[in-house]
């Protein structure tokens, strides 16, 4: 049976479909004026849970671009710093203005009047490959590794390797438990020395005019019995030099500062040192210690610990790039010659096991062998100073050889940085390019379907007007 | 019948009523076209016709009927359809208040499209994007590890971040609260709705007892029942009431329609309206449990003593103690057993008249009449407008009263019980009534004495004997009955006479001034005392034949003599008493239960429409659900997920941020080994090897070294991993916990001696020992559940969280905690703690477990993970489970309001007013109003013709 359609039910009808119509067209209009292909969670949550999925890695490639690009920089400027050294270091013969164009002139010389000079130069060239190492990015020193808020290289005073300011040597005198110390005589002082005693002193004599009644001797030598007067006991293994802190650069024991020589440090331990705790540090700063960052290399974690492949050490640590650091033992024969005078001197061969690696220590040292040679004449000071020289520009030349390898890896590593960076930079651009095809519609789809629904809505009004006006009422007609 | 000269005048006379009538019920259908519910209505009309014999026969030979007869208006409606559109209503009800819900959740925590200017593909969300720029500033600070200000960086963010997250949980807590309102709104107007259909119930009961249809008033019926229908799922029945005389009423019964799935339930057929009873909804308060003396079998509390679970005279506390010790809420020690009076504790008489000791162990006298809590939980009041609301939100439906707050008694059919002549005689053969006071129940007794049928019948009883009755009749005949006999008055001799008369009777009454002589009126014979009451001075016409031993007299046989031998009766055994003819009475009793309407407390899913769904989203937790909750109330209350699911993932991801980072950032300085280190004296350490401290890993007694992998969190120790020998030396010197067990963390905070490279004392320039703390500990909470403490208890949530009062104060931000071997601090700008830990919290996959957060009374929730995922990911989630949740709702309402519609157009072909329809019925009601006319004058002109014309010739 065909149902009764009604005024009234046509109208719920008509009323139900008009507003559905007019959502479809305010849905139409919404999708135009966004172009966004949904609006809330609840129209598409898969595609709009895609969709965030997508963005979360369009603000972390972003972040990691953003911090390859700080990176770079600072790779840059240690680029920069390298290129600078590496001109110093230039082994070159030709190269004029570098450390060792210097050094061979000091040394092939024939008269090596200008070995003074040349020292000088030479120790400038150290003292500038240690101003190029610790050169800044933005607040940063770009070498320090992972301390990159302190000055990575400097010159501290040698210390003395002696120094043991509180071992029984290093005391004057001694107390009476026979321990040291510095005190001297004193009343009432329960760390005060013991008094020096009157090896004659003999107890049953009375008389005082006898030296023997004197349990004491003063600071000359003379019996008493005056306390006040007795010298200090003094302490028979005594070592001055143990008291001293720092060495000259000729080796001997000093408190004074500013007549020590100068050691290289690198973040406050000694470069050229082959003790051991030093070594150790100095190991781990150089090899154990990272900074790592995440510049998206796949960033993951292993066993509570960051894999190493999947993040990017940016720790530039400066005695990695100056040659390295410790001591090495090293010989140098100097030939049997015949000075002016037509003095022979045989061959000498001497073997040193304190030759710097790093080439900064190295440079430093031959420019303090260079100043200490004759004024005169050039001549080094000694033999020994020769062949020290010898030895140490043939240590020049490895080091040198062993910075241009790290220089050439920094280089590849800045390469490397770059070529993330345009590959990040294609990835936010390919992740953005995921986003627009999901999240946007096409602007002549979203136009078309609301002229559509225009159209639909449009018509859904006129067919409201005919239902109210078409019915028997209308036609009915009494006489 | 046929019809009269002039009954064709009534016949038209009818028409032109009907079509009249016709007209005005057309006219109101066109007037109420627009009226919501109206239901057309239709005149009903029957041909009008006189069955019969008639006087005259009718000459025609023809019965004719006599016009139209107009008997009553009805409704064009289809109950089946009713139905159909109430259930669905129902269902566009629940899917309506869910997805508004749900969308007005999505106000708050939707972030599609925002974050960003639109198109340019920067809609990040708030929430996400402030989680990635937390992860940017950690980005930046790994790479400038060491300058305060990348801090600061880091905690700008982090602060923007909480304030998100405090705003999207006072967002969440606004719809809470918006939706608490809407439930109490959509309670109250249930509740009008009820007490509506209620009074109209009761006038159309009123109309229809008066023969009125009241049509209108069923439309407002119906329209209210369709409204009821979008809150509550109902079933609506209609019935026939007896109203007495043989006349039935139509009744109108409203019940929730079994909703429950669970089959035992039948809390979800409670009735809401029945005829002229209605109910109304509440929703629940938390009690004040201090209020309520008693406690009942199944833990309810209660003020009826009847129904506390165990029975006993209330003895008074302080009873025979000391003076000094008196409780001040009950009588003196003098006094034994306590009853209330008005509210008030007194004394009783005795145990008998005592009250029932109270068996709630919370109860507390001062607390009377203070029945529930306020929101605060802490405030007892006696109003129920002021409590709060049951967690749950659960409905009680009040007991059935009528408009005067009568309260509805059913009673059921009688049981019938054996009773005996002394129960029916104690009563007086009346019925007795109980009431039990733990129900209110009444029950009725009514005694019955139950006559034998067992009648022995006298054979030879004959009604015309004249000599077996002792009286005679007025007409004759033997009676045994004296009051059926014929009356003979018994004058007084002595009437009017001096007793000095001769004729003075010395044997009758000695009273001159009555008329009669007195008779006793059981036995029926004269007395000697005068009277002028005629009533009572007569005796029986006695019979002359009258023979005392003849038998046919009697009726009956008695029933004691019924074995006895015919030949040995004797007129003794003869009766015409048909008590003694009838064999032994039997007793019983028929007790009635006459049961109030009760309230009943509904259960969890005993609703389904428009205020379940709200109650739903205010109580759903989905996963953070009690699994209480799951076992006793509903076992898919981990499936549903209302506002607090949102506001409790909202609480977990904030939680579990601000704990991972807290965590994260605290710890004790270690070796790149990630060995705990102490500082020792290395003379040849430092600076130019002129001696410093160094760090040394930390190894205990029994050889175990300290490392950070053993630690739980900043401060527990996993202590499964020391051996016995380490922790019997930590207990020996006193490195324990509060709980007196050893504890590494003790150990590590304790002060120890500096001591030298070779583990001997090391002793400074003075030649003093130097103190430390074993382990150096740094960092601390980042986060707090108050900016103005260091607090993570109560626990962090969306709404507390918080940048810790230490953070505030300064950089707290702990880059690392390795010291690079020899030294006794991390490189000033290593990341190590950042890249290893802070970083790896944006890959890494947290497990995310309900029970994380604790909230006060809900106990018992499950701890296997919910989701497995990043922060933003589980943030992400969360939408998307909110988005798809929407989209069934939007599905369910879309589809759920076409078939209401359809429903409805379907009603309204039966139902509704069409003009067509209207149109057609006004041209017929006319054109027969116009017949009806023409009729008439056909029959005037006829009957001109006939009285006028007939005869006359021209």
């Amino acid at each position: 049976m065909i149902p009764r359609m009604t005024t009234t039910g046509s109208l719920k009808g008509y009323r139900y479909n008009l507003q559905r119509s007019t959502f479809t067209l305010n849905k139409s209009i919404t999708t135009v004026m966004t172009g966004r292909a949904f609006n809330s969670f609840a129209e598409d949550p898969t595609t709009a849970a895609q969709s965030f999925r997508l963005r979360r890695a369009y603000l972390r490639t972003s972040t990691q671009y953003n911090l390859n690009e700080s990176v770079v920089r600072k790779y840059d400027v240690a680029f920069s710093s390298m290129t600078s050294i590496e001109k110093v270091i230039d082994t070159d013969p030709e190269s004029k203005g570098a450390a060792y164009y210097a050094i061979l002139r000091a040394l092939n010389d024939p008269d090596a009047s200008g070995r003074n000079a040349l020292g000088q130069e030479i120790t400038a060239h150290a003292n500038d490959m240690v101003q190029f190492m610790n050169g800044r990015y933005g607040d940063n020193f770009v070498f320090s590794g992972a301390d990159a808020l302190n000055v990575p290289l400097t010159w501290e005073p040698t210390a003395n390797p002696d120094y043991a300011p509180n071992s029984p040597e290093s005391f004057k005198y001694l107390m009476d438990d026979g321990t040291g110390t510095n005190n001297t005589v004193g009343t009432n002082d329960p760390a005060a020395a013991l008094r020096q005693p009157n090896p004659d002193y003999d107890a049953t004599v009375t008389d005082p005019a006898d030296p023997k009644s004197c349990q004491f001797l003063d600071a000359k030598g003379e019996p008493t019995n005056d306390p006040a007067q007795a010298a200090p006991r003094a302490n028979p293994d005594y070592d001055e030099s143990v008291t001293k802190r720092y060495l000259t650069s000729d080796g001997e024991p000093t408190d004074d500062e500013f007549k020590a020589g100068r050691t290289l440090c690198y973040r406050g331990v000694p470069v050229d040192s082959n003790e051991k705790t030093t070594l150790e540090k100095l190991d781990y700063i150089s090899k154990g210690e990272k900074k790592y960052v995440d510049i998206g290399l796949g960033y993951d974690m292993n066993g509570g610990k960051v894999e190493s492949s999947s993040v990017y050490n940016i720790a530039l640590q400066a005695v990695n790039f100056l040659g390295g650091y410790g001591l090495e033992t090293r010989s140098y024969t100097i030939p049997s010659y015949t000075d002016d005078d037509g003095v022979v001197y045989p061959e000498q061969t001497f073997t040193f096991d304190d030759i710097p690696k790093n080439i900064v220590s190295i440079t430093d040292e031959i420019g303090t062998i260079l100043q200490r040679c004759s004024p005169d004449n050039g001549k080094f000071a000694s033999a020994e100073d020769e062949a020290r020289f010898n030895t140490l520009v043939e240590a020049f030349e490895e080091s040198a050889f062993r910075v241009k390898d790290s220089y050439t890896e920094l280089t590849t590593q800045a390469q490397f940085l770059k070529n993330n960076q345009e590959q990040l930079a294609s990835n936010a651009y390919t992740i953005n390019e995921q986003i627009q095809g999901i999240d946007y519609v096409d602007p002549a789809a979203a136009i078309s379907d609301f002229i559509f629904a225009k159209y639909c809505y449009d018509t859904a009004l006129k067919v409201g007007n005919s239902i109210l006006n078409q019915t028997l009422m209308d036609y009915m007609n009494f006489t | 019948m046929g019809i009269g000269t002039f009954g064709s005048f009534t016949q038209a006379r009818l028409a032109i009523y009907a079509s009249q009538t016709g007209l005005t019920v057309t006219g109101n259908n066109i007037s109420n076209i627009n009226t919501p519910g109206y239901t057309r209505q239709r005149l009903d009309q029957k041909s009008f016709y006189n069955a019969g014999a008639d006087r005259y026969y009718s000459s025609t030979g023809a019965k004719v009927g006599q016009g139209v007869l107009c008997y009553g208006l009805s409704q064009l409606r289809d109950p089946y359809l009713d139905i159909q559109y109430r259930s669905k209503s129902a269902e566009v009800g629940a899917m309506d208040a869910l997805l508004e819900g749900l969308n007005r959740v999505a106000g708050v925590i939707d972030e599609v499209g925002k974050g960003g200017e639109i198109a340019e593909g920067k809609e990040f969300g708030h929430l996400l994007a402030q989680f990635q720029a937390v992860f940017k500033t950690l980005s930046n600070m790994n790479d400038q590890t060491g300058h305060n200000e990348y801090d600061s960086q880091v905690k700008a963010a982090c602060q923007t971040l909480t304030t998100l997250l405090q705003k999207y949980s006072r967002g969440l807590e606004e719809q809470y609260n918006n939706t608490v309102g809407m439930l109490e709104n959509n309670v109250d107007r249930v509740n009008t709705i009820l007490t509506n259909i209620r009074n109209l119930n009761e006038n159309i009961r009123q109309a229809d007892i008066y023969g009125d249809d009241a049509l209108e008033m069923r439309d407002e019926r119906n329209l209210l029942i369709d409204e009821l229908s979008e809150y509550i799922k109902i079933d609506v029945t209609y019935s026939m009431e007896k109203v007495g005389v043989g006349a039935e009423i139509e009744k109108l019964t409203i019940r929730l329609d079994n909703a429950n799935p669970d089959s035992a339930v039948h809390t979800d057929e409670t009735v809401l309206i029945d005829g002229i009873y209605g109910s109304q909804l509440s929703l629940d308060a938390v009690l004040n449990e201090k209020a309520y003396k008693y406690v009942e079998a199944d833990g309810t509390l209660t003020n009826n003593p009847a129904r506390a679970a165990d029975q006993a005279p209330w003895k008074n506390p302080n009873f025979g103690k000391d003076p000094a010790d008196l409780d001040p809420n009950y009588p003196d020690e003098t006094v034994e057993f306590l009853k209330m009076v008005d509210g008030k504790i007194v004394a009783a008489n005795d145990a008998n008249d005592a009250g029932v000791q109270p068996n709630n162990p919370e109860y507390d006298p001062t607390q009377e009449g203070l029945l529930y809590m306020k929101e605060d939980g802490k405030t007892a009041t006696a109003t129920y407008a002021e409590a709060a609301h049951d967690p749950n939100f659960n409905i009680t439906v009040s007991e059935l009263k009528d408009r005067n707050g009568r309260l509805l008694y059913t009673i059921g059919k009688p049981t019938t019980l054996p009773s005996n002549e002394a129960e029916f005689l104690a009563n007086g053969g009346k019925a007795t009534t109980a009431v039990d006071p733990a129900t209110g129940a009444i029950e009725i007794t009514t005694y019955i004495k139950k006559l034998s049928d067992e009648i022995i019948r006298n054979p030879r009883w004959n009604k015309g004997s004249t000599t077996a009755y002792p009286y005679l009749t007025g007409s004759g005949t033997g009676t045994s009955d004296p009051q059926q006999a014929a009356k003979v008055y018994q004058y007084n001799p002595n009437f009017g006479k001096d007793p000095a008369d001769a004729d003075w009777d010395p044997d009758a009454p000695q009273d001159p001034n009555s008329k009669y002589i007195l008779v006793d009126q059981t036995t029926m014979k004269p007395t000697n005392q005068g009277t002028n009451d005629h009533t009572k001075a007569w005796t029986p016409k006695e019979n002359p034949t009258y023979d005392a031993t003849d038998i046919t007299g009697y009726r009956y046989i008695k029933y004691a003599s019924k074995d006895k031998d015919p030949a040995t009766l004797t007129v003794a055994d003869y009766t015409n008493n048909l008590d003694e003819a009838r064999g032994e009475p039997t007793y019983i009793k028929e007790v009635y239960e006459k049961l109030p309407s009760t309230a009943v407390k509904l259960d969890d899913n005993d609703l389904y429409g428009k205020l379940q769904s709200q109650r739903e989203l205010l109580t759903e937790a989905g996963e953070f659900s009690s699994q209480d909750t799951v076992a006793n109330i509903d076992e898919n209350a981990v499936t549903k997920r209302g506002i607090p699911y949102y506001q409790k993932s909202l609480d977990l991801l904030a939680h579990t941020f601000a704990t991972e980072l807290n965590k994260i950032n605290q710890g004790y300085l270690t070796n790149p080994n990630g060995e705990i280190v102490t500082q020792v004296w290395n003379p040849k350490g430092g600076p130019s090897e002129a001696g410093g401290m160094e760090s040394q890993a930390i190894t205990l007694e029994g050889g175990y070294t300290l490392k950070t992998s053993d630690m739980l969190g900043p401060k527990e120790w996993d202590m499964t991993k020391v051996p016995e020998d380490t922790k019997q030396w930590l207990t020996d010197n006193g490195y324990v916990n509060d709980k007196g067990e050893p504890d590494v963390i003790a150990y590590l905070n304790s002060t120890q001696t500096v001591k030298n490279l070779d583990g001997t004392e090391y002793k400074d320039a003075d030649g003093n020992p130097v103190k430390i703390t074993a382990g150096t500990f740094r960092g601390g909470n980042l986060f707090s559940n108050n900016g103005d403490t260091n607090d993570d208890d109560p626990p962090i949530t969306a709404g507390n969280i918080s940048i810790s009062l230490d953070w505030a104060s300064g950089p707290l931000i702990v880059p690392s905690f390795v010291c690079p071997t020899g030294f006794t601090e991390p490189a000033s700008s290593d990341s190590d703690n950042i890249i290893k830990n802070f970083t790896s919290f944006a890959y890494k996959k947290l497990e995310f477990h309900p029970d994380a957060v604790s909230y006060e009374g809900v106990e018992n929730v499950r701890h296997d993970s919910m989701f497995t995922g990043t922060l933003e990911q589980m943030w992400t989630n969360t939408c998307t489970i909110l988005g798809s949740d929407q989209e069934i709702a939007t599905k369910s309402l879309d589809n759920a309001y076409g078939s209401q519609v359809s429903i409805d157009t379907s009603r309204a072909s039966v139902s509704s007013v069409d003009f067509n329809d209207e149109a057609m019925n006004l041209m017929m009601y006319a054109k027969a109003y116009n017949a009806a006319c023409r009729m008439m004058t056909t029959i005037d002109s006829v009957l001109d013709k006939l009285i006028n014309n007939t005869g006359m010739t021209t």
